[in-house]
């Protein structure tokens, strides 16, 4: 199992070995949910939401600075 | 300015952007009236954008003043600039790189109390600032205006762009802020600062790309031409690589 992961304009393969969420994959990549909006297969999804075989998980980074 | 530009010297000015536009358009960008709320990194580049494509008349509002750490982006900061007045400085440069704008510098902090009075006859009005707590004031108070709110920001590398209208996603909406639908009172303004909290890092190019991106919708929405980023499209990009240039719809 795996899902396409898009995060900084790269797009990778990512394994799949047990069910995660949307907020696992930001801590792995140790980015704040305040910071990102997280689009699965093109819809806005919340931090809770589980990752499946297949699936394409998009991370936008927002920003505030100016 | 020398007595021979006086006259025809603002279409000969703007001259060489005239296949772009036409003298309609261009007539409309010259008749109108637009906001900077902020004079540092992305306002430096935004202001001076706007004035030297011929905008009529600038509002421009900040509270603080040029010091050495602002020389790495802000165009309008140099050693002749330290130490003096954000807002009184970028008057004076837009004076030097057109005389025709009528400019309306506020060396003061834009909040609640002052913001319809400073925003209020705009055609349009531009964010260049620093922080969300003032973002939000200022895209609440140009909704309940119905005037179309720019909006830009960076942090580090990366930076976006997106336009705001009365018919569009609020800026808090687009972004899911803690605020929405919420009084701006003490906890819903420490909720807010906590997303922005720390002094970001920032270099050159990054607020200047986004000054000048920010100054073309503006031009866009004034004039017709083109297309605008509205939201909920956001312009998102990172200069280490320019492949990450994108408009992606939140």
């Amino acid at each position: 199992m795996s899902f396409t992961l898009i995060f900084e304009n790269k797009k990778e393969n990512k394994e799949l070995d047990e069910e995660i969420s949307v907020q696992d994959v930001l801590k792995d990549l140790d980015v704040s949910i305040e910071s990102t909006v997280v689009k699965k297969n093109g819809e806005i999804v919340e931090e809770e939401a589980i990752i499946k075989d297949g699936d394409e998980v998009q991370i936008i980074q927002i920003v505030y600075g100016g | 300015m020398p007595t021979r530009y006086i006259g025809m010297g603002y279409w000969e000015l703007i001259s060489r952007q005239m296949s772009i536009v036409t003298k309609s358009q261009q007539t409309r960008f010259k008749e109108s009236e637009v906001t900077v709320i902020g004079c540092g990194g992305i306002g430096g580049s935004l202001i001076e954008q706007l004035a030297r494509m011929g905008v009529g008349k600038i509002n421009l509002i900040d509270k603080d003043i040029f010091d050495l750490s602002n020389m790495n982006r802000q165009l309008i900061s140099g050693l002749e600039t330290l130490g003096k007045e954000k807002s009184y400085s970028a008057k004076e440069r837009v004076r030097n790189v057109n005389p025709y704008v009528e400019v309306n510098a506020f060396d003061e902090e834009l909040n609640e109390e002052n913001v319809e009075t400073v925003i209020g006859d705009s055609d349009v009005v531009l964010d260049a600032l620093d922080n969300l707590v003032t973002r939000v004031i200022v895209s609440r108070a140009a909704k309940k205006l119905k005037i179309p709110y720019v909006h830009g920001a960076i942090h580090g590398t990366m930076g976006q762009v997106s336009v705001f209208t009365p018919e569009t996603k609020t800026y808090e909406e687009m972004f899911k802020l803690p605020s929405i639908d919420k009084e701006l009172d003490e906890n819903t303004i420490k909720d807010i600062n906590s997303l922005n909290r720390g002094v970001p890092p920032v270099i050159g190019p990054t607020p200047n790309i986004v000054g000048c991106l920010e100054a073309f919708e503006a031009f866009k929405l004034i004039t017709g031409v083109g297309e605008v980023t509205y939201s909920p499209e956001l312009l998102s990009f990172n200069i280490l690589d320019l492949s990450s240039f994108d408009v992606i719809e939140l």
